[in-house]
């Protein structure tokens, strides 16, 4: 008599590990599900976000643009530019794939034209420190293939306006005759002086200058030849020209 | 299978660390100067082509990321009952941050050539949100078999909220 209380709670408890069994594989089901679709949310917002932001390779190829033409009408000796006899000497060491120094050719560059300049009271130097990648040093190299017939300031200013970013192409070799058809260079003569990597000594020897001179950023300026510093507006340049200009007078 | 308590309190703190290292990346976007590249760092990343998605900068994107992960984990506290949802969502950020911390730090390294190092502290700090909330999500969102006969499921963020109180 006594056995079928127990025998019913016994059918109880098995119905009820049943059910908690039947939850149990329910719950299971409901997170296997959930944690699917976190792992399909989070893989199609991944792939949203890298395509929005994926590498643009065809930048390489972009056409060449010419040049602004800032440095219409100014004197150009060389990697000078400006008036010879201007009092101060202001020289920027520079990278042709440095974006800060294409924002100082676009935003404070024609500023210190204007101001200083074309007025003869500054005259510019441009020396490169090439040291960002390979794509410096052969941009800095076909700068001195323009030098050598005299262009240097039409070919630098292009090769600014054709920076594209770092390392992505902007001066490959076939780029860089490109550039230098553009400018209008004697293309026999600057062909021969790129492929044969005629002044690659001359931009390693420039870089290491800047170098044991306290060079540790582009674009870096001197004055007059003293040590090295770095801007972070016009108004850091305008006062040390000043300043230079002041001990002149 | 549960885990520790104190774990959730883990991505409220991992979530502050990121969001404080993403906020420091945007003013470095915002105000870094326009006219100095320095050697080994020279800003490349933060000025890349690839820092900006649609104008708005990357580093703004993972602080905005930071603050919801943060905001969720800290309502995960409060409304232990929604534990189990509010995971789920965390770890699909988490594991969305990664995979494209990821695949920025592949564009560091073999597209842009440089590395800067607080965007690897934000990728450091996003795999281990992404590890505590997927440890979460698959072991602590189960009933605890330290309380079997509880009439509701107890979950490890009803005690840690109980543990609070």
């Amino acid at each position: 008599m006594a056995t079928k209380p127990r025998q019913s709670t016994a059918a109880q408890l098995s119905r009820r590990a049943q059910r908690r069994a039947e939850q149990e594989r329910a719950a299971r089901r409901r997170r296997q599900l959930l944690i699917g679709g976190v792992v399909v949310v989070a893989v199609l917002a991944a792939a949203v976000l890298i395509y929005l932001n994926r590498p643009k390779a065809e930048q390489a190829t972009a056409p060449v643009q010419p040049a602004t033409g800032h440095f219409t009408g100014i004197p150009q000796n060389g990697r000078v530019l400006g008036n010879p006899n201007a009092p101060v000497l202001l020289v920027e060491w520079g990278d042709y794939q440095c974006p800060a120094c294409k924002n100082f050719e676009d935003l404070v560059l024609p500023q210190l034209i204007n101001d200083y300049i074309r007025p003869g009271k500054v005259r510019l130097e441009f020396r490169d420190f090439a040291f960002i990648g390979q794509e410096s040093q052969t941009a800095a190299e076909a700068a001195f293939c323009a030098l050598d017939q005299g262009k240097f300031w039409d070919f630098h200013e292009t090769l600014y306006a054709n920076q594209l970013g770092e390392n992505v192409g902007s001066f490959t070799p076939a780029r860089l005759k490109q550039i230098a058809q553009v400018v209008g260079l004697d293309m026999n003569a600057f062909n021969q002086c790129l492929d044969s990597h005629k002044h690659q000594g001359d931009v390693q020897a420039m870089t290491k200058q800047g170098s044991s001179q306290g060079v540790q950023a582009t674009p870096s300026f001197s004055v007059n030849n003293g040590a090295p510093f770095t801007i972070s507006s016009y108004d850091d340049l305008k006062k040390a020209l000043d300043k230079a200009l002041g001990a002149q007078s | 299978m549960t885990v520790h308590p104190r774990v959730f309190l883990a991505t409220p703190i991992l979530a502050l660390a990121g969001l404080l290292d993403a906020g420091y990346l945007t003013l470095v976007h915002y105000r870094q100067s326009l006219l100095i590249c320095n050697i080994g760092d020279c800003g490349t990343v933060q000025k890349s082509q690839y820092a900006e998605i649609a104008g708005i900068p990357i580093a703004l994107f993972g602080a905005g990321m930071y603050l919801v992960l943060g905001m969720l984990a800290l309502a995960r506290l409060w409304q232990p009952q929604r534990a189990e949802l509010l995971t789920a969502a965390n770890t699909a950020i988490a594991l969305a941050g990664t995979l494209y911390a990821a695949y920025l730090t592949y564009l560091e390294l073999f597209v842009i050539h440089a590395i800067c190092q607080w965007c690897v502290v934000s990728a450091v700090i996003t795999v281990a949100i992404l590890l505590v909330e997927g440890t979460i999500l698959l072991r602590g969102i189960t009933p605890s078999p330290a309380t079997p006969s509880s009439p509701r499921h107890v979950t490890a963020a009803n005690r840690v909220s109980s543990v609070r109180r």
